[in-house]
């Protein structure tokens, strides 16, 4: 009689090797699936969309940095060198449901604060991915006192409302269904953004125990991290930016996240640290909705829209013709923005500003982030503030790529006009003539 | 599996093309754990196919409690029970012509020998019941446990040893008297 374990060794010499034909079938059939996957995306129940989602819009807030960690593990997935096993961090981070975390943060050179003062910042946030809501409790000391408000990011109504309890007051922007796709498609495809991280070198920083904790860390740092990153910190608020990431050797989920970001001119700087992290705790879902009283006040609605961030700029250059005698900022870093208009904003305006205008001014806010993405869709933007002012009417300010062949061109006078790239290049050599 | 793992993350995060990796690291392990539960080419290949299908509909939203292997294993043998249900009773019996069983591992002297070997193994595996069959073919081409064998059977852990010693022993048996005649 045979023994058992000739038997299973037979079973295994059992090997049914699939015919190329049948390869072949097999490949095109799921070519043909994935094809119709992605032509009717509707099609397809998608609930992890909102998880790439909410982690782009934190981002983009600088409210969190889930995301950001998931690129930097990804990035040094590849180059293994740590003992942490990157992709499972990647696979722990992925499989989160809940987070809260603690940002603190100094900032130098803020709007409405006196030259050289630094603000203290701290922020408290609270996600849930299944909930589709993130709610930030904000403290800024300022030199007046210390101003309170509450963000709440809500995810299946597309709006960000942020509300000011000691004023009774509150915010709302919506955000298109198209700019929140898109956000997600950017920043939650790793590939994307693992292409822009690997151009820049990263260090390791070793051991250390952090709040008790044995961590691993590594560092990105590049003057264009921001912009090659979109808006993971700051938004575009500055020029220079560094990040690093701490992680817990033993259960492989952050610690903690250091983030320092300064402006060429030294006027802003900014300190920021993540830590506290909490994952998975139960929340309240109760928080995470804002109650808002009958008696406060909607100061000011905005709409956030994909695709239309030259045009929003525009807007926002607008308020230097109407405010500020034409004279621009020298670049479009949202702290450069502010700091060129808030001092004019407070010189002309005699009264409280209307609701119109809150809403322009919440363009501002946004500034940053709208050119880093122009430069991330591969748009081509230029800006010449630093000497095209309004009195020079006919000097290129502002062009982007509105397509493969055409610029659209912004004049000193913010007149706008589409011409080819050989156009551009005649009108930005006269330009430079003109200045010169 | 910390290749597995990457998969499921970039499936899951818009990359659906990564299924034909998928497929072809584990093609020939599904494919031979579906004829041996099938005894049937065409039926087997038609499981294998259904199932990757079935996982691009999951694109975005595969959450999986175990490995990928294991989940594909699942659904290959979920697959085939319903083959199986459907078929009623079908005995495996040999292969339909042109069917042909391509064996790896199959050195150029033996080859006659191992062939016929195989083709024994075919007929006796379909003489066993389809529970018994299941039991044995996820043992020895899933490589999983009788616990894991019987928690996805939904069956009692002896009841999972029971139909796999009997399945051994009816095995050898109809081996052994396969090779006397």
């Amino acid at each position: 009689m045979r023994p058992a374990e000739e038997v299973y060794e037979l079973m295994n010499r059992l090997r049914v090797i699939p015919r190329p034909e049948y390869d072949d079938r097999v490949h095109a059939e799921m070519a043909q699936a994935i094809a119709e996957l992605k032509s009717t995306p509707t099609a397809v129940p998608q609930p992890s969309i909102w998880r790439t989602i909410m982690r782009s819009r934190i981002t983009r807030l600088a409210a969190a940095a889930v995301i950001v960690l998931a690129v930097i593990l990804a990035v040094s997935f590849f180059h293994r060198t740590s003992g942490i096993v990157w992709a499972e961090v990647i696979q722990r981070l992925g499989e989160i449901k809940t987070v809260s975390y603690r940002i603190a943060a100094d900032i130098k050179g803020m709007q409405g604060t006196p030259e050289g003062y630094t603000t203290h910042m701290t922020q408290d946030v609270a996600v849930s991915y299944e909930q589709g809501a993130v709610r930030i409790d904000s403290a800024l000391q300022l030199p007046g006192g210390t101003r309170r408000s509450q963000t709440y990011l809500l995810f299946e109504d597309g709006v960000a409302i942020t509300v000011i309890p000691d004023q009774k007051k509150y915010f709302k922007v919506t955000i298109s269904d198209e700019q929140m796709q898109k956000m997600g498609e950017e920043n939650g495809d790793p590939v994307t953004v693992l292409k822009a991280l690997l151009e820049h070198p990263y260090t390791t920083l070793g051991h250390e125990t952090i709040d008790g904790v044995a961590a691993w860390g590594i560092q990105v740092s590049d003057p264009k991290l921001g912009t090659k990153m979109g808006s993971f910190v700051g938004g575009g608020m500055f020029d220079e930016t560094t990040v690093q990431l701490w992680v817990d050797r033993k259960h492989e989920l952050p610690v903690r996240i250091h983030a320092t970001g300064s402006s060429k001119d030294g006027r802003a700087s900014m300190g920021m640290v993540y830590d506290r992290f909490q994952w998975d705790i139960q929340i309240d879902p109760a928080r995470l909705k804002p109650e808002i009283p009958a008696d406060y006040e909607l100061v000011a609605q905005g709409r956030w829209e994909a695709g239309k961030e030259g045009e929003e700029i525009i807007d926002v250059l607008r308020l230097f013709v109407d405010y500020a005698d034409g004279i621009y900022p020298t670049s479009l870093k949202t702290v450069t923005v502010v700091n060129a208009l808030a001092p004019a904003l407070k010189k002309r305006l005699s009264t409280k500003p209307g609701q119109e205008l809150i809403a322009r001014l919440m363009k501002v806010d946004r500034v940053g982030m709208m050119y880093t993405t122009l430069e991330r869709d591969g748009k081509d933007p230029a800006y010449y503030g630093d000497r095209v002012s309004a009195a020079s009417p006919r000097a290129v300010l502002f062009r982007w790529k509105i397509d493969d062949r055409t610029y659209r061109v912004v004049f000193g006078d913010l007149s706008t006009e589409d011409v080819s790239a050989d156009k551009l290049i005649q009108l930005e050599a006269s330009s430079d003539k003109k200045e010169h | 599996m910390l290749e597995d793992r990457i998969l499921v993350w970039q499936f899951n995060r818009g990359r659906p093309e990564v299924v034909h990796h998928i497929y072809e690291k584990y093609k020939t392990d599904l494919l031979t754990l579906a004829v041996a539960l099938l005894g049937d080419l065409a039926a087997a290949e038609d499981v294998v196919q259904d199932v990757f299908l079935s996982l691009l509909k999951l694109s975005g939203r595969l959450r999986l409690s175990g490995s990928l292997k294991g989940y594909l294993t699942m659904a290959v043998t979920n697959r085939a029970r319903n083959t199986i249900r459907t078929r009623r009773r079908h005995p495996m019996g040999a292969l339909e012509e042109g069917d042909p069983l391509p064996a790896a591992d199959r050195g150029p002297d033996d080859a006659a020998a191992l062939e016929e070997q195989l083709d024994q193994l075919h007929w006796a595996l379909g003489e066993l019941s389809y529970e018994q069959r299941e039991v044995l073919a996820l043992r020895v081409y899933a490589q999983m446990t009788f616990k894991e064998i019987a928690r996805q059977q939904g069956i009692p852990l002896n009841t999972a040893l029971g139909r796999h010693r009997y399945a051994i022993d009816r095995l050898r048996s109809l081996l052994n008297s396969e090779v006397r005649r």
